[in-house]
C-alpha cells in the first residue's frame, strides 16, 4: 500500500478528501526501459511561442476553419457548378490537389491531417456544442464503440477505406467523374461523421470509423512528429486525476483514446492539443521523431497495423494493376459473364486487393515456418494480443513494408497532380467567366519524367523498407540461433523483392491517372 | 485485500461469476483501475502494457469499469456480497411502543456489527468518503469495528465529526455514505454505514481534546449542529468561543425540529454539556439581533452566524390566516415539550390535522399528530417518485397510520373545511398543474404548514438574504471524477449531489463579511445536519488558519 497525495492543481485547490485515498502502488514495472526506444527526445513546446500557441483554445479551430471554408465550396461547387469536371472547383481542389496534400502530410507530420480535418472538426464543433471553448457537457447520445468491434482496432476503419474506395470506383468519382458525384460524396461523409459523432463519445468516428483513419494512422508511421507525449512518465503515472484522458479545466480528455503517458508511437496522436491544454503540471510536451521512428522503434506492433498495411498494399496493387494493359479486357469479360454492370466487377477488384494482400502474408508465412523460432506459443484471446510464430513474421514484415505502400500511394497519386494540379485556377475563375486556359491544358511534368518522378519515389520507399527491415528484424523478429542469420535475410530480401516488384509494375502504367 | 467472501467461496467451491473484459485496443496501460482495485483482481501486463483481470478474485463491484478514464474495461456479473446485517434487526412493533421511544432500532451486539463492518471493501479510493458531506474516514472506521474496537472506530471519526450519535440518526445516508458506497453503485446491498456509526458513538466514551489556550475570541451566534461543530474546532484548538442562543435549551433545530423519538434529546444535551465542560460559554435566551452584531464583531477575532433558516413559506392558499393554521416548527415545539413532560395534549386528541407538504418535516409531524391521538392528512402536491422525502421515513409515518397523499395540493381553506384538488405531475423537471373539476372537500381541525422555510434576512447584508446555491457548471474536481462516482451507470446522481455539497461547504471557508462567518441553514437555506455540521467544522478551520496566518505575519514583523 502506498499513500498518494495530490499534488497541487493550477489554482491551488486541494482535494478536501485525499486524507482518505490509499490508492494500491502501481504495477512494478520499469516504464522507463520499456519506453526508451520510442520516447523522443525533442519537444517543441519547450519553445515558449509554440507553448503559448498550443495553449490556445482556438488553435484548431483555426487550422479547420480554412478546410471547413473549402469542403463547404466544393459541395455548393459540386451542386451547381459547370458539369465539365476539369473546370469544377470541387473536382480540381479534392482530387488533384488535396489527396496529394494529404499524403504529404501524412509521410511528414502522421496525423498532420486529422488535426485539421474539417470533417471530424464539424462534428466535434456540434457534439461539442462550441467551436473551440471547454464546455463541460456535450451533446449527443455519448455511447461507447461496441467493444466486439472495437478489440479489432483500426480494421473498422479499413473496411470502410476499402467500401469508400469501391464506391469511388463505380460511381467513376475521382476519375474523374461528374463533380456532383465528389459533392454527393463529401455530403455523405459529413453527414455519416456528424451522425457517429453524435451517436458516440469523443472522435469515435475518427478512430474507429472514418475511411482514413487507417491508412492515415498507418502510413503516419512515417512521420516526423511523434505527438503529444509525457515528459515525466513518473508524474503521469502518479497523476491521480488523469486530466488528459478525463479532461481537465482547459482541455478536454483525450478525443482519440491516447495516453500520453503510454503513447509509443503516433498512431492515434491525431495532434489536437487537448492534453497539452488539459494537464494540470505542464507535463506534456509536443514531440517530434526521426522520420519512421514510429514504424521500427514501438516494441508491442500491433496485428491491426499489419492487417491494414496488407490491406492497404492489396488495394494500392490494385490501382496498379487496373492501370495496366490486360486488366480492362478481363473486366470487360468478368462482366459480362457475371452480368455486372460496369467497372469494377467486385470479383477482381476484392480479387486483386485479396491476392496482393495475401502474397505478403504468405511470404511470411513461409519464413515463419522456414525459420521457426519453436518458442513462440500459439495463443488465443483478444485479437490484439494473440501471439504466434505467424504473427511474429506477419506483424514484423508489415511494419517493415510500411515505408514502401506509403510510396506506392503517394506515387499512384502523382499523375493526377502532375497533370491537373494546374487546373485550380481555371476552376476558381470559371464561375467569375474567367478562362485560363493555358493552365487548363498545362502539365507540370510529362509523362516519362512522371514515370521517373514515380520510380524515385518508390526507391525511396523501398529503401525506407529496407532499413527499417533491417532494424525490425534485429528487435522484433524471435529467431533460434543457428539459422537466425539466415532468416533475417530472407525476412529483408522478401521485403525488398515485394517493393522492387511494385516499383517496376510503374513502368508498364505508363503514368496512367 | 477483501474481507468479504460469497457463500460459494465460503464453502469451499470454487466459483467464478465474473468475466472482467479489458478492451486491448483502448486499455492505454494508466492502471486507475489497477490501483483502485479493492481485491487486487487486476494485474499488469508490461509487455503490451496493459491490464489484466482474474476473474476469480474479481467480485463484481465495478470500480475498474466506473474509473476507467477510456471506457476500456468491463465488468459482467452480479455483484458478490453476503446481504446487509442490517436485515436482521428486528423492527420496533407500533403497538406497545412509547411514544418518546426511539422507533428504528440500531444493532443490538457487537457479533453483528463486526460482520457487517467486515462487508466494507476497504476501496483504495472510497466513493462513500465522498458521498459523506463531512468526509469521515468511513474505510478506516470499518476496518476497526470490524476488529472490535469500538473506541478505535470513534476515534476514526471524531477526526471530521463528534456529531455521529447525531448524525447516524437523522441522516438520510441512502442519499449520502451508503448512497456512494461501492456496493450500492455496483447495485447490491450497501455497508450500513450509518447504524455502524450510530453502534460506535453509543458504546464508546467520548474523547475530548487537550486542554490549550491561544488569545482569539470568537463568538457563535446560534446553538445548532453547525455552532456545535465549530464549537468543537475552536475549543479543540483553543480559541475562546461564547455561543449565544436565543432559546432556553442549547441545540437549536435539534431540539425542537427533531422529535425525541427520531433524535433522544439527550445526545443533544450530551454535546453541549461536554463543550461547556470544555470551557465554551452559553448565553441562552440570548436573541442577537441586528443592532447588537456590531458590539459582537468588536469584541470578538471573529463572529460565526449559525442561526438556521427559520422564516416559514407561506403558499397563496386563501384563507391560511384562520386562528386553526400555524406552522411545524410551532407544532413541534409544543408537541415536543409535552412529549418531554410526558403530558398529554387534549386538544388534539381525535382531531384531523391537515399537514400541508409531505417532506421529512411534515413526516415529524405527522407522527408527533398520532402520539397525540390526532389524525393526519399529508398533502403534497408533487408526484411520490419525485418526493425529496427519506423513504424510511415515509414508510414508517404511514406504517404508523399517517395518511400522506401525493399529487394532492390544497385549493383552499374556509373555516374547518379544506379543500383539496389532484395535480398532475409526470417530469421532475416540471411543477405539477392542478386538475380542475377534482376539488374535494374535507373537515379539518387543524392545519399545520410544512412547507420549508426561508432565510430570515436580518443580518442582511452581513449575511446572506437568499440562500447560497451551487454551481452545476462549476468543473468537477478531477480526483472526484476519478473515484468513478459520476460514472453513468447504477444510482449515480449521488455524484452530482455530493459534489455540489461540497462546493456549499468551500463557500462556509470563505467570510461572508469581514471576520464574519455565515454557516449551515443560515448560508444554503434548509439542509441537512450533517451539511450545516461539516460546514460548521469548515469555517472554525478557516478561522483557525486565519489565526495561523496572522500569528506568522506578526512573527515576521
Amino acid at each position: 500500500m502506498t499513500f498518494v497525495t495530490d499534488p497541487k492543481t493550477k489554482d491551488n485547490k486541494v482535494d478536501p478528501v485525499a486524507v482518505a485515498i490509499t490508492l494500491r502502488r502501481k504495477a512494478p514495472a520499469d516504464d522507463n526501459a520499456h519506453f526508451s526506444k520510442t520516447d523522443p527526445k525533442f519537444d517543441i513546446s519547450r519553445f515558449p511561442l509554440v507553448k503559448k500557441l498550443l495553449h490556445k483554445r482556438w488553435l484548431q479551430f483555426a487550422l479547420i476553419v480554412p478546410n471547413q471554408a473549402i469542403f463547404w465550396l466544393v459541395i455548393f461547387s459540386g451542386l451547381v457548378g459547370t458539369v465539365s469536371p476539369g473546370l469544377n472547383f470541387a473536382t480540381a481542389i479534392t482530387w488533384y490537389i488535396w489527396f496529394a496534400v494529404v499524403f504529404v502530410l501524412m509521410v511528414v507530420v502522421g496525423r498532420g491531417w486529422c488535426a485539421m480535418c474539417p470533417f471530424g472538426g464539424f462534428g466535434e464543433w456540434i457534439q461539442r456544442k462550441t467551436f473551440f471553448k471547454r464546455t463541460q457537457t456535450t451533446l449527443g447520445l455519448g455511447w461507447k464503440f461496441p467493444e466486439r468491434l472495437a478489440s479489432y482496432g483500426l480494421l473498422t476503419s479499413a473496411a470502410s477505406f476499402v467500401i469508400l474506395t469501391y464506391i469511388e470506383e463505380y460511381f467513376n468519382i475521382a476519375a474523374p467523374g461528374a463533380p456532383h458525384d465528389t459533392a454527393f460524396m463529401v455530403i455523405g461523409i459529413v453527414a455519416s461523421a456528424l451522425l457517429v459523432f453524435l451517436l458516440f463519445e469523443r472522435r469515435t468516428f475518427c478512430r474507429y470509423v472514418c475511411p482514413l483513419s487507417s491508412l492515415i494512422g498507418t502510413v503516419g508511421a512515417m512521420g516526423t512528429v511523434a505527438g503529444f507525449r509525457t515528459k515525466d512518465r513518473n508524474a503521469c503515472q502518479a497523476c491521480s486525476t488523469k486530466s488528459c484522458m478525463r479532461g481537465g479545466e482547459e482541455g478536454y480528455g483525450c478525443p482519440w483514446y491516447t495516453w500520453p503517458g503510454s503513447a509509443d508511437s503516433n498512431l492515434y496522436c491525431g495532434l489536437c492539443t487537448e492534453c497539452f491544454k488539459a494537464c494540470p503540471t505542464d507535463n506534456v510536451g509536443l514531440y517530434l521523431q526521426k522520420p519512421l521512428t514510429s514504424v521500427i522503434a514501438p516494441s508491442h506492433k500491433r496485428m491491426d497495423v499489419a492487417v491494414v498495411a496488407a490491406v492497404l498494399l492489396g488495394l494500392v496493387a490494385f490501382q496498379q494493376v487496373n492501370a495496366l494493359g490486360f486488366y480492362t479486357p478481363l473486366d470487360n469479360w468478368l462482366n459480362a459473364h457475371t452480368y455486372f454492370p460496369q467497372y469494377p466487377n467486385p470479383v477482381d477488384y476484392f480479387g486483386f486487393m485479396a491476392l496482393f494482400g495475401v502474397i505478403p502474408a504468405l511470404v511470411f508465412k513461409g519464413g515463419s515456418m522456414l525459420f521457426s523460432s519453436g518458442t513462440i506459443k500459439k495463443t488465443q484471446g483478444a485479437f490484439l494480443l494473440r501471439r504466434s510464430e505467424f504473427r511474429n513474421w506477419f506483424i514484423a514484415g508489415m511494419y517493415a513494408m510500411v515505408p514502401a505502400i506509403g510510396a506506392d500511394y503517394f506515387a499512384r497519386q502523382l499523375p493526377k497532380f502532375f497533370k491537373h494540379a494546374t487546373r485550380l485556377i481555371p476552376s476558381v475563375v470559371h464561375p467569375f467567366g474567367g478562362t485560363a486556359n493555358a493552365l487548363y491544358q498545362y502539365r507540370l511534368l510529362q509523362d516519362p519524367k512522371i514515370i521517373a518522378v514515380q520510380l524515385a519515389i518508390m526507391t525511396l520507399g523501398t529503401l525506407g523498407s529496407l532499413y527499417a527491415a533491417t532494424k525490425i528484424s534485429r528487435s522484433d523478429l524471435v529467431l533460434a540461433k543457428p539459422k537466425s542469420n539466415l532468416a533475417r535475410i530472407y525476412f529483408v530480401s522478401v521485403i525488398v523483392l515485394m517493393a522492387v516488384g511494385f516499383t517496376l509494375m510503374y513502368i508498364p502504367m505508363q503514368a496512367a491517372n | 485485500m477483501t474481507t468479504t467472501f460469497s457463500p460459494q467461496i465460503t464453502t469451499g467451491q470454487h466459483h467464478i461469476s465474473h468475466t472482467v473484459e479489458i478492451l486491448p485496443d483502448r486499455c492505454a496501460g494508466c492502471q486507475e483501475c489497477y490501483v483502485r482495485c479493492p481485491t487486487q483482481a487486476i494485474g499488469f501486463d508490461d509487455f503490451n502494457w496493459i491490464v489484466t483481470a482474474d476473474n476469480e478474485l474479481c467480485i463484481g463491484c465495478g470500480q475498474c469499469e466506473r474509473t476507467c478514464p477510456f471506457s476500456a474495461i468491463f465488468v459482467h456479473g452480479a455483484p458478490e456480497t453476503e446481504p446487509s446485517h442490517r436485515h436482521e434487526i428486528a423492527p420496533v412493533p407500533i403497538a406497545g411502543r412509547q411514544a418518546w421511544e426511539e422507533t428504528r432500532p440500531g444493532f443490538s451486539n457487537l457479533s453483528q456489527v463486526m460482520a457487517e463492518a467486515a462487508r466494507c471493501l476497504q476501496c483504495p479510493d472510497p466513493t462513500c468518503v465522498r458521498g459523506c458531506p463531512a468526509h469521515n474516514n468511513i474505510g478506516a472506521m470499518m476496518r476497526l469495528a470490524a476488529q472490535g474496537d469500538l473506541a478505535g472506530a470513534r476515534a476514526v471519526f471524531e477526526q471530521t465529526s463528534h456529531l455521529g450519535s447525531i448524525c447516524s440518526r437523522v441522516c438520510n445516508q441512502a442519499a449520502q455514505c451508503e448512497g456512494a458506497c461501492s456496493w450500492t453503485l455496483a447495485g447490491a446491498d450497501p455497508v450500513a454505514i450509518g447504524l455502524l456509526e450510530r453502534f460506535v458513538f453509543d458504546h464508546s466514551p467520548i474523547n475530548t481534546p487537550a486542554p490549550k489556550s491561544i488569545d482569539k475570541k470568537v463568538a457563535i451566534v446560534g446553538s445548532g449542529p453547525a455552532a456545535m461543530a465549530a464549537s468543537w474546532e475552536l475549543v479543540g484548538a483553543g480559541t475562546k468561543v461564547s455561543v449565544y442562543e436565543a432559546a432556553l435549551a442549547p441545540g437549536g433545530l435539534l431540539n425542537d425540529g427533531i422529535p425525541e423519538f427520531s433524535l433522544p434529546s439527550s445526545k443533544v444535551r450530551e454535546q453541549w454539556r461536554v463543550l461547556g465542560d470544555l470551557g465554551v460559554e452559553i448565553f441562552l435566551g440570548h436573541r442577537v439581533g441586528p443592532d447588537e452584531l456590531d458590539s459582537l464583531i468588536a469584541k470578538n477575532d471573529n463572529v460565526i452566524l449559525a442561526i438556521g433558516a427559520s422564516n416559514p413559506i407561506r403558499p397563496a392558499i386563501p384563507g391560511l390566516d384562520g386562528p386553526n393554521v400555524s406552522d411545524a416548527m410551532e407544532f413541534l415545539a409544543k408537541t415536543g415539550s409535552a412529549l418531554h413532560q410526558m403530558r398529554d395534549l387534549p386538544e388534539l386528541q381525535g382531531k384531523t390535522i391537515l399537514v400541508v407538504g409531505a417532506g421529512n418535516t411534515a413526516m415529524d409531524v405527522a407522527r408527533m399528530a398520532i402520539r397525540f391521538g390526532a389524525k393526519p392528512i399529508c398533502v403534497e402536491w408533487v408526484n411520490e417518485a419525485f418526493a425529496k422525502v427519506r423513504l424510511d421515513e415515509l414508510a414508517e409515518a404511514r406504517a404508523e397510520g399517517a395518511d400522506v397523499r401525493f399529487c394532492h395540493t390544497v385549493a383552499s381553506i374556509h373555516g374547518s373545511r379544506a379543500t383539496l384538488v389532484k395535480t398532475n405531475h409526470t417530469k421532475r423537471s416540471k411543477l405539477p398543474k392542478v386538475i380542475e373539476g377534482t376539488e374535494e372537500d374535507l373537515e379539518v381541525d387543524f392545519v399545520i404548514l410544512a412547507l420549508g422555510y426561508r432565510l430570515t434576512g436580518e443580518f442582511s447584508p452581513i449575511a446572506p438574504k437568499v440562500p447560497v446555491h451551487g454551481d452545476p457548471d462549476e468543473f468537477i474536481d478531477r480526483t472526484w471524477l476519478a473515484s468513478g462516482m459520476f460514472h453513468e451507470s447504477h444510482n449515480t446522481a449521488i455524484g452530482n449531489t455530493s459534489w455540489s455539497r461540497q462546493q456549499l461547504t468551500d463557500a462556509a471557508t470563505r467570510p461572508f463579511a469581514n471576520g464574519v462567518y455565515v454557516i449551515g441553514d443560515a448560508l444554503i437555506g434548509p439542509s441537512t445536519v450533517v451539511e450545516a455540521m461539516a460546514q460548521g467544522r469548515e469555517a472554525g478551520r478557516a478561522i483557525i488558519r486565519s489565526f495561523d496566518d496572522t500569528l506568522i505575519s506578526g512573527n515576521a514583523m
